[in-house]
């Protein structure tokens, strides 16, 4: 078929205004009310425009099925990423609350911060094995529970309670099995006994170590720093032979074995 | 058109709701195909599928009237054609309707059915032979019920060059069926 379509010689239909053109777009494809000449694009229009086949609306069910799991998968993974969030935030939190208490540890050996913090502080460092210098003879926080906010009680090393035993900051009890264990907390277990102990196996360890049970007196006076007189001291300066093994610091040399709760001395980087 | 339940509609439709999401689809899907149809051809169907997971994406974000989220659908529709084009030119190079001549008629020569009663298919089919701008603006029109302005909006063009190309297209479209342009056989 062909067409004179180069031909449009009053052949072709008119042009149209914007109203004209406005009501033929319009979606009622009545024929009788076209422009002239346009009566078959009128009915086009309305057949390009006319009710959904049944054809364009097979796989209906399949595609809302579709669109569904979709906004389910989608706020699955928003919830997912919500609580990963959270969770982020609350371990920021936990290491703002650690960080802080770090950080007040500094400010406290400076002394620029009430005791408690101080004391707070205190025994969250002991816990990581940080120095600070001793108080004025004030008991140090017990367990460092109180004091130290819940952070301590999620990820930071060692909560205070699980430590208590081990750094010794309160002295309760004999000298912590820990600290037994150790050679230097042997020894000041055995000054401060003056050489009586309830632990013949901490004695044995102590011959052997000494070279001799008539030796251990000696061998204990040189290892701690200080000498005998520290056997009984309060107030002893900060020694790194209470920071050795880990959570094995044992009580400080001034307040040994329990023997002396009330005396307690401010541990002296313990814990470690 | 949903009309006036569209923002209920809507709102439920975000949040999975199976009845929202079906009046959506059946409201939409068959102007989507038609128009996808004019401009791809056989991938239509493909194309429609991709525009709604496009949507169902962004819904939530949504904000708008009906109108405003019919012009939606048909600019990530048309996203989509295009997208479609540059992964597989081949395709869009047989799909593109003849430009600018006019001379290809339709398989089942949809001009001699306009006179008998006309199909959708078949009118679709002679819409797609005006040049692709001009069948494009007819199908949005018409087919999608937007008006000048969200159409010129989706085609990227100002009102006043659509306008141009509807009524172009039209003019061409009675060209084809108006008795004064068509040749009969023999005679």
């Amino acid at each position: 078929m062909t067409r004179p379509h180069a031909d449009r010689r009053g052949a072709g239909p008119p042009a149209l205004d914007d109203h004209t053109l406005e009501r033929l777009l319009a979606d009622d494809g009545d024929a009788a009310h076209a422009p002239p000449g346009y009566a078959e694009v009128a009915a086009l229009l309305a057949a390009a425009s006319a009710e959904p086949t049944p054809d364009e609306l097979a796989g209906q069910e399949a595609a809302v099925a579709e669109l569904r799991t979709v906004v389910r998968a989608r706020s699955t993974a928003r919830a997912r990423r919500a609580a990963r969030s959270r969770r982020r935030r609350v371990g920021l939190a936990v290491a703002v609350a650690v960080g802080a208490m770090t950080i007040g540890g500094v400010a406290a050996a400076t002394g620029h911060l009430p005791q408690p913090v101080t004391d707070a502080a205190r025994s969250v460092l002991t816990i990581v094995g940080v120095e600070s210098p001793a108080g004025p003879g004030r008991a140090p926080a017990s367990s460092g529970a109180a004091p130290v906010p819940g952070a301590a009680t999620t990820d930071a090393p060692g909560a205070p309670a699980a430590g208590a035993g081990g750094h010794g900051q309160d002295q309760r009890g004999p000298a912590s099995t820990a600290a037994a264990r150790s050679t230097d907390g042997r020894c000041r277990a055995f000054l401060a006994g003056k050489g009586k102990t309830n632990d013949p196996a901490a004695l044995e360890a102590l011959a052997v170590a000494a070279g001799g049970r008539d030796k251990i007196a000696a061998y204990c006076q040189a290892r701690a720093p200080g000498g005998a007189s520290r056997g009984h001291g309060r107030g002893a300066p900060p020694t790194t032979s209470g920071g050795q093994g880990h959570g094995q610091g044992g009580p400080p040399p001034g307040a040994v074995g329990g023997d002396q709760p009330g005396k307690a001395d401010p541990p002296q980087g313990l814990g470690r | 058109m949903i009309g006036a339940a569209f923002p209920a509609v809507l709102a439920a439709a975000a949040r999975g709701d199976e009845d929202a999401l079906a009046t959506l689809w059946r409201d939409l899907q068959p102007r989507l195909l038609r128009y996808l149809t004019v401009l791809a051809q056989g991938a239509a169907e493909d194309l429609a599928s991709d525009t709604w997971l496009a949507v169902i994406r962004g819904i939530g974000r949504f904000q708008g009237d009906e109108p405003g989220f019919r012009t939606w659908v048909f600019t990530i529709a048309r996203h989509q054609v295009i997208d479609g084009r540059r992964r597989s030119a081949r395709r869009a190079a047989g799909g593109l309707p003849a430009a600018g001549l006019g001379d290809r008629s339709a398989p089942d020569d949809p001009a001699a059915e306009a006179l008998e009663g006309i199909s959708t298919r078949a009118a679709l089919a002679l819409i797609a032979t005006l040049p692709a701008d001009q069948a494009e603006a007819i199908v949005l029109r018409v087919v999608a019920g937007l008006d000048v302005a969200r159409v010129a909006a989706i085609m990227g063009k100002r009102p006043g060059a659509v306008r141009v190309l509807t009524h172009r297209g039209l003019r061409r479209l009675a060209e084809r069926l108006g008795t004064g342009a068509r040749v009969q056989g023999g005679v």
